[in-house]
């Protein structure tokens, strides 16, 4: 490649700062992740079948996202696919670098355990990673002009920020068992409620939705909360938080994790 | 989706020399780890099998430290692993401890401790592993 051969001092630092930027991006993205003790423990008990599925589902995402976001300015695909696997090796380094820091990878680690603990990590590292300029810098994605699907993707990725962040702790589960069935109900209308006042004062539906809320209902209110609850099932089933329960119980878990997920979907411009 | 214009369109020739390396290093390292989980998840799961074996004993305040190691040779994770430590002195009546693993992973080895107040040197020391969860 010719590419290697010519240097320009400029563009390298330009992309070393985004490089730089990406790593804060990651950071600040799993920091809650990586001191979340559920975590370490899912390096061992998600069977790696599970795990391969959730790194295939991750990487469209990120691909997508690098179009909508992504190192820097530049689009098109050979850029998105440069910048998902830039995203992906600054996740896989910022996860095992604190996993190691935090104590977590140390000699009694068997090594099937590190990999799971930190692949597990990277994914949503990597996520951080292509959100750093949008999140740490001035830049501009092309969100504004986003066609109507390109809007029910950022909608997933929203929901999948604030889901993943939550569905590994036991809380979900247990708040779960504690709600009874009106409460569940409550909460799916209390979150498609939210979500749908969220997307107007946050503007997500576009001006020519927002003067009619009945089309802006069907078309991102429910749209999206059903995004949410197939983000939420994803989420749980990776986990395992789906394993062995009666169906019941994973109605009343996707409810409860499905909340965040709303929200998430909700304010997905302000998130991602 | 939908992009704006490239504000300074590149022609991918002079995509920068550190975006090969990281994007390069992206892909062997996700490569590497999907071919390893493949691997691993094609071998043929096998229930944990547990054994502990004494590793060291130490002499603390008012008794002796029993290090314990706990070997999973199965494939698949143990959870909430018990062990139980019997120590018969040669008179008197036995001492009985018991400490709990969180994990013992499939192929690996934990460590736990169990203490008494006879010293282990001088009996009979059996540890046993009682039950464990599955994760």
């Amino acid at each position: 490649m010719t590419a290697l051969l010519n240097l320009d001092p400029a563009a390298e630092r330009a992309w070393a700062a985004g490089l730089g930027r990406a790593f804060g991006g990651a950071l600040i993205f799993t920091f809650p992740l990586l001191m979340t003790m559920e975590m370490w423990a899912f390096g061992v008990s998600i069977p790696p079948a599970r795990l391969i599925a959730f790194v295939l589902l991750t990487l469209p995402l990120l691909y997508g996202l690098s179009d909508y976001a992504g190192f820097d300015a530049r689009r098109g695909w050979r850029n998105d696919v440069f910048n998902t696997l830039s995203a992906l090796a600054v996740g896989f380094v910022t996860a095992t670098a604190f996993l190691a820091l935090f104590g977590l990878l140390g000699p009694e680690v068997s090594a099937g355990e590190a990999l799971g603990r930190i692949t597990l990590q990277a994914m949503p590292a990597a996520f951080g990673a292509t959100l750093a300029r949008r999140q740490l810098g001035a830049g501009k994605g092309a969100e504004d002009t986003a066609p109507y699907h390109g809007e029910l993707f950022l909608m997933a990725a929203g929901a999948l920020v604030l889901a993943f962040n939550v569905a590994p702790t036991e809380e979900v589960i247990l708040i779960g068992y504690q709600m009874a069935g009106w409460q569940i109900l409550l909460l799916a209308l209390v979150s498609i409620g939210l979500l749908h006042l969220l997307v107007f004062t946050v503007g997500f539906a576009g001006q020519e939705s927002a003067g009619d809320p009945g089309a802006a209902l069907v078309r991102f209110t429910l749209v999206g909360y059903a995004i949410a609850i197939g983000v939420s099932l994803l989420v749980l089933w990776v986990f395992g938080r789906l394993d062995g329960q009666a169906p019941s119980m994973i109605v009343s878990t996707t409810a409860v994790l499905a909340f965040p997920a709303a929200l998430g979907a909700a304010v997905a411009r302000l998130l991602v | 989706m939908a992009r704006k214009p490239a504000p300074a369109p590149k022609s991918p020739a002079s995509r920068p020399w550190l975006e090969w390396v990281v994007a390069g290093l992206g892909l062997a390292v996700t490569v590497g780890v999907l071919i390893v989980l493949a691997v691993s998840a094609l071998t043929p799961a096998s229930p944990p099998v547990l054994t502990a074996r004494a590793v060291s004993v130490t002499p603390v305040g008012a008794g002796f430290r029993v290090e314990v190691e706990v070997r999973n040779s199965g494939r698949q994770t143990a959870a909430a692993v018990e062990v139980e430590g019997v120590l018969t002195p040669p008179a008197g009546a036995p001492e009985t401890a018991t400490a709990t693993l969180d994990y013992a992973p499939g192929g690996g080895v934990e460590t736990l401790n169990l203490l008494f107040r006879e010293d282990p040197h001088q009996g009979r020391l059996d540890l046993t592993v009682r039950g464990w969860s599955e994760p």
